[in-house]
């Protein structure tokens, strides 16, 4: 567990009951096995951090209604596998369509501009909180990945 | 049903309806301009007083689901958000799932992460701004409030659903995501099934009812294929039952289902040809909006009209 510090804690109430994958639909249609990437998880197989199969979750929260221990979110630890991965440099190839819609988000106030409108005063202050929360940064480091690895 | 659902669905019912709510708009409805149209018509008919801010911003939910910021930066955005809405209501709308979801995610990261929780404060206090709790502004998925407002619906109509038959596609992040939140079973799901009967339609009921669209957020750009295979196990499902059409909830899925069905036609060799609408231009249409001029109908990839051609005006009084 000292090797997925990142990872929620929520993963030890995990009775590896598998009825999360039952009733997953990326399960159906692909190798994606969240009660399998759980039991790597717990065992420190760190091996699943370069797995492409953590980005097939498809965040549905199926899994969440059929699960039944209180308060285990696994989307929620997929999502914490992901940003552990990125930031050991894997997964720019899933995460680089959407970065034009954040760069439009600071510009625009919108995933796309003219959508709405947004007022300069909004802008103004979604930049700042960017800033402060360290949405901008994260944007930055996402961007000079996807570079990276186009290279 | 659960009690925390069955007392959400008493609190919807008792709502008052003589405030004004605010009108959180989103992306998608630059896909469907109709639905956001539909949506205020059907608001201004029954007497709401609908609240809209160019200060508002998009809720930011896709940035959040595919690890483009963190918890914190998502949950600051959201909370700015709901600021703005605080200053008109107590009751933010959301046409759209991703949204609903948003929110709903932004208040849970702050009740679950007291570290997060003063981070957010301290960034929010840099504009002038404070915490809203849940208390404080409740959201409210659209669908939920139109089933509100089915009895106002109903005396306004100019056209029923002369017995069509309609499938319903609720929407994960309605269902799945918060289910502390809204006002149904997430496993089985009814109310927009009992406005239909209530609007002279034929709810249709279909195995995967609780499946995914397919859309997984943007999994059409990342896994396209496994993508498209659960979206058309789903239309499988709905079109094994005969529906005239289907309706949905949430903008994302609405888009998702109508755009697919091009998809299963060149990588099957399927056409389905199932209209899809969200249940706002569904409204719309039997309140007598232009299904072009107003709903811009076009804008759908599978076309309405054999739908449209369906509905039957109600004798004038």
């Amino acid at each position: 567990m000292t090797k997925f510090k990142l990872v929620s804690a929520d993963v030890i109430k995990c009775l590896s009951c598998g009825r999360c994958t039952g009733y997953c639909p990326a399960s159906r249609v692909s190798d994606y096995n969240i009660r399998h990437i759980l039991n790597r998880v717990l065992d420190g197989d760190t091996s699943v951090l370069t797995d492409s199969l953590i980005w097939l979750c498809f965040i549905c929260g199926t899994c969440i209604v059929k699960c039944p221990q209180e308060g285990l979110w696994p989307p929620k630890i997929i999502q914490n596998l992901r940003e552990y991965a990125l930031n050991k440099g894997h997964g720019a190839w899933a995460v680089a369509h959407l970065i034009p819609a954040v760069d439009n988000f600071f510009k625009y106030g919108a995933v796309l501009k003219g959508i709405f409108p947004v007022s300069p005063k909004a802008i103004e202050e979604i930049n700042k909180l960017g800033e402060l929360t360290g949405m901008k940064a994260i944007l930055e480091k996402r961007k000079k990945l996807v570079e990276e690895s186009k290279e | 049903m659960s009690s925390i659902q069955k007392n959400n669905l008493e609190k919807l019912e008792k709502l008052d309806l003589n405030q004004p709510f605010f009108n959180f708009r989103g992306c998608t409805e630059a896909v469907y301009p109709g639905t956001q149209y539909a949506f205020r018509k059907i608001c201004a008919l029954t007497g709401i007083k609908l609240v809209e801010s160019n200060d508002q911003t998009c809720c930011s939910g896709h940035f959040l689901l595919f690890n483009l910021t963190t918890s914190m930066g998502a949950t600051a955005i959201e909370q700015r958000n709901l600021n703005i809405a605080k200053r008109y209501s107590n009751w933010m709308i959301t046409l759209c799932n991703g949204c609903f979801s948003s929110f709903m995610l932004g208040y849970d990261f702050l009740q679950r992460d007291p570290e997060l929780r003063e981070k957010v404060k301290a960034a929010m206090q840099t504009i002038g701004m404070e915490l809203v709790s849940s208390k404080e502004v409740y959201i409210l998925q659209a669908g939920e409030f139109m089933y509100r407002l089915r009895h106002f619906i109903k005396n306004v109509i100019k056209r029923d659903l002369n017995r069509s038959r309609i499938a319903v596609q609720y929407g994960c992040h309605y269902l799945n995501a918060h289910p502390d939140n809204i006002i149904s079973d997430p496993e089985n799901p009814h109310f927009v099934e009992e406005m239909i009967q209530i609007l002279g339609g034929v709810p249709v009921e279909y195995q995967e009812k609780t499946l995914c669209c397919g859309s997984g957020v943007t999994q059409r750009k990342v896994h396209p294929n496994a993508s498209l295979m659960i979206g058309y196990e789903k239309m499988k499902s709905i079109r094994a039952n005969n529906p005239d059409l289907i309706v949905t909830i949430c903008t994302y899925c609405e888009m998702e289902m109508d755009n697919n069905q091009l998809e299963f036609a060149i990588e099957y060799s399927d056409d389905f040809h199932i209209p899809v609408l969200h249940l706002a231009e569904l409204i719309g249409l039997l309140i007598g909006l232009d299904p072009e001029k107003e709903l811009h109908m076009s804008s759908h990839k599978t076309s309405v009209q054999s739908f449209i051609d369906k509905l039957k005006p109600l004798p004038k009084e």
